[in-house]
């Protein structure tokens, strides 16, 4: 029965001692772990951020059309700043499936190649125009088309959109069947700041939207930079000598992490990813 | 009872630890699940960038010599399209470009790159465009016969200006030809001697042009342009023509002096071969058979036999071109001379030169090499 009497006081301070040691080591090794664990997250976070901006935005650019000293329909760069770009986003391509009158031209649907359907008001386009010469390039053009109307319509037996064309073009009525057509709508990239934090925006402009962030967060003032490059790799504030434009972003952790174990700082993380946009469309043949 | 206390110890310390090593498992395990979506995240972007480099890498190939005008011209508009040879980058990468035309004048050049895993599997697949069309040498033809010095045409000689398709063509399938547009029949700034029952037609029949010079004859290119783009250096005078193939699969042999295309045998793998023929000095051709391209002489053409040509003949000297008899000489194209020291152009016996601007257009477009539109070619494909 007196071993049914319980733990003596030295037992009992032993044991508590003993307990906080253990649940101290457990602690510091759950808070340990759990820091790591957030940092990482956060790396994670931030690394994809940046690699998210670096694939997304070159997408974007590298259909841009750039003639040096050409007329403002063949510039698809409209205004260029160092943390911002408007620009003529391309949308999508399709072929002429019957001659067009001057106010509307049809596209067969299976020969569509677009990030999404033509949009009437948001996309503009450009339709090819075989000069008066056949047998050379050089007066080849692409003219400027704006669409107010996108329908389902027909090519004969054939789905085709309706794009209907105001104001008109008399020209179009010249075009052969098969003439490709490209759409695009006006866009701009941004370094946006929402709740006190920085991002890459986006808006379209013919569309009349506002801003909207696509990644983030970025550091602020220089977590989006874009230089404009000429043939010659120099910076240049032509936008028709723009052959390639050079983007940085520079994300940051969302949160502060500890730096270097729990005996680092504390402070957010910053990462920086450089690439070269080569306008695909802005050297000549 | 003892017994008992030893139970209550071991269960309170396996709790603790089974615990902690539930938190911390699940910690770390979380970790690494975040690490290991880091790292498919960054393996299928360098999918897809491998993908999207074969897709470009075979449309270089493609434009730098892989795809031919005669392939492109083979198409037809709005039809379907054909598979070029495919490029391998390392094996489980591959890019296959392939082409079709949309209007007489442009073309898609399409290639999709792929990156496949060790056991064939799709792991990423990029589509990319470019709007092509045909580079071709800037010559204007724009008479049947053009001369500097003095022409003679005589015999039962034709010189015509007025836009004649040669029969064969008209055929099915119809060959793709510019809408018909006469020109002079002879285009000259010296002298023209027409006798015998030697006949001039065109719109009009003579046409004499003061400002016709060695520099503006030509239309665009210089006769130096053309012939560093020369595709067939000839070495000698040549006997006979004859289209010829090699292979199986029979492909046009390209690599003989006497094959200059067969213009009037749709079937031939030499119908749409068009060399640009190049000789330096005087050039005689005899014999029988026919050819195409574009055919410049440095120095004297001498044509004897019965011999047909598709296309625009160019000389820095003299052109004498002979009909023998029931033998007769046609040039179906434009013939264009420039005078220098030597002969006189000179057309006798039945011999014909006749404008024909889809022999001329089919020589231009058929000798010309790919390139990209000017403007807006290069294009992202979503299919």
């Amino acid at each position: 029965m007196r071993n049914l009497r319980g733990f003596t006081l030295i037992e009992l301070l032993v044991a508590l001692v003993i307990m906080l040691v253990v649940t101290g080591s457990i602690f510091t090794l759950l808070n340990t772990t759990q820091r790591v664990s957030r940092a990482q997250a956060e790396r994670t976070d931030l690394q994809s951020n940046v690699r998210a901006g670096a694939i997304i935005v070159p997408n974007e650019l590298r259909e841009i059309n750039n003639v040096e000293a050409g007329t403002a329909s063949q510039i698809d760069i409209i205004t260029p700043n160092p943390t911002s770009l408007r620009y003529r986003a391309m949308r999508g391509i399709g072929f002429v499936c019957q001659t067009p009158t001057a106010g509307e031209v049809r596209i067969k649907k299976t020969t569509w190649s677009g990030m999404r359907e033509p949009v009437a008001g948001r996309d503009a386009g450009y339709v090819f125009m075989e000069g008066a010469d056949p047998d050379v390039s050089t007066d080849d053009t692409w003219q400027p088309v704006t669409i107010t109307g996108v329908a389902a319509s027909t090519c004969g037996a054939d789905v085709a959109y309706a794009l209907t064309i105001s104001p008109t073009v008399a020209a179009l009525t010249s075009v052969p069947v098969g003439t490709p057509v490209r759409l695009y709508e006006v866009m701009e990239l941004s370094l946006y700041v929402s709740d006190g934090k920085s991002w890459l925006g986006a808006k379209s402009v013919s569309a009349g939207e506002a801003t909207q962030p696509v990644i983030g967060p970025l550091v602020d003032a220089t977590g989006l930079a874009f230089e404009y490059l000429d043939k010659n790799g120099a910076a240049t504030a032509v936008n028709g000598d723009i052959k390639s434009i050079r983007l940085t972003i520079r994300g940051i952790t969302n949160q502060a992490i500890v730096m270097g174990g729990s005996s680092g700082s504390v402070q957010q993380v910053q990462d920086r990813l450089v690439s070269e946009v080569l306008l695909r469309n802005a050297f000549r043949p | 009872m003892r017994a008992s206390r030893v139970s209550n110890e071991r269960g309170m310390a396996l709790a603790v630890a089974v615990f902690a090593l539930v938190v911390i498992g699940a910690l770390v395990a979380g970790t690494f699940f975040a690490g290991r979506l880091e790292q498919q995240s960054g393996e299928n972007t360098l999918f897809a960038t491998q993908a999207s480099e074969a897709a470009e890498a075979a449309m270089a190939q493609s434009l730098g010599g892989g795809l031919t005008s005669a392939t492109m011209l083979a198409l037809v508009a709005g039809g379907s399209g054909t598979t070029l040879s495919s490029v391998s980058l390392g094996g489980s990468v591959t890019g296959t470009p392939s082409v079709r035309r949309l209007t007489s004048s442009v073309w898609l050049l399409q290639a999709v790159g792929e990156r496949d895993d060790a056991g064939g599997a799709l792991l990423a697949r990029r589509s990319v465009g470019q709007l092509i069309r045909l580079n071709q040498v800037n010559v204007k033809v724009n008479a049947g016969l053009t001369a500097i010095g003095k022409v003679t045409v005589s015999g039962n000689s034709t010189v015509s200006g007025v836009d004649a398709t040669p029969s064969e063509w008209t055929t099915s399938p119809p060959v793709d030809c510019p809408t018909p547009g006469d020109v002079a029949g002879v285009r000259y700034n010296g002298q023209l001697t027409q006798q015998g029952s030697a006949v001039i037609t065109g719109s009009p029949n003579r046409q004499q042009d003061n400002t016709l010079s060695a520099g503006n004859m030509l239309g665009g290119s210089s006769f130096d342009q053309l012939k560093a783009v020369a595709t067939l250096t000839l070495t000698g005078n040549i006997s006979g023509l004859a289209a010829q193939t090699t292979g199986n699969p029979p492909v046009c042999d390209t690599s003989l002096q006497n094959n200059w295309g067969a213009p009037t045998v749709k079937t031939s793998p030499c119908f749409n071969y068009f060399p640009i023929i190049y000789h330096l000095g005087d050039l005689s051709i005899s014999g029988t058979g026919e050819g195409q391209g574009i055919l410049l002489v440095e120095g004297n053409l001498n044509v004897q036999g019965r011999i047909d040509f598709y296309g625009p003949v160019i000389v820095t000297g003299g052109v004498n071109i002979r009909g023998t008899g029931s033998d007769d000489v046609k040039f179906y194209g434009g013939v264009m001379a420039q005078d220098v020291t030597l002969d006189d152009s000179k057309l006798t016996g039945n011999a014909t030169v006749n404008y024909s601007s889809c022999a001329i257009r089919r020589a231009l477009q058929g000798s010309a090499t790919p390139i990209p539109l000017t403007e807006r070619s290069w294009v992202q494909l979503y299919n």
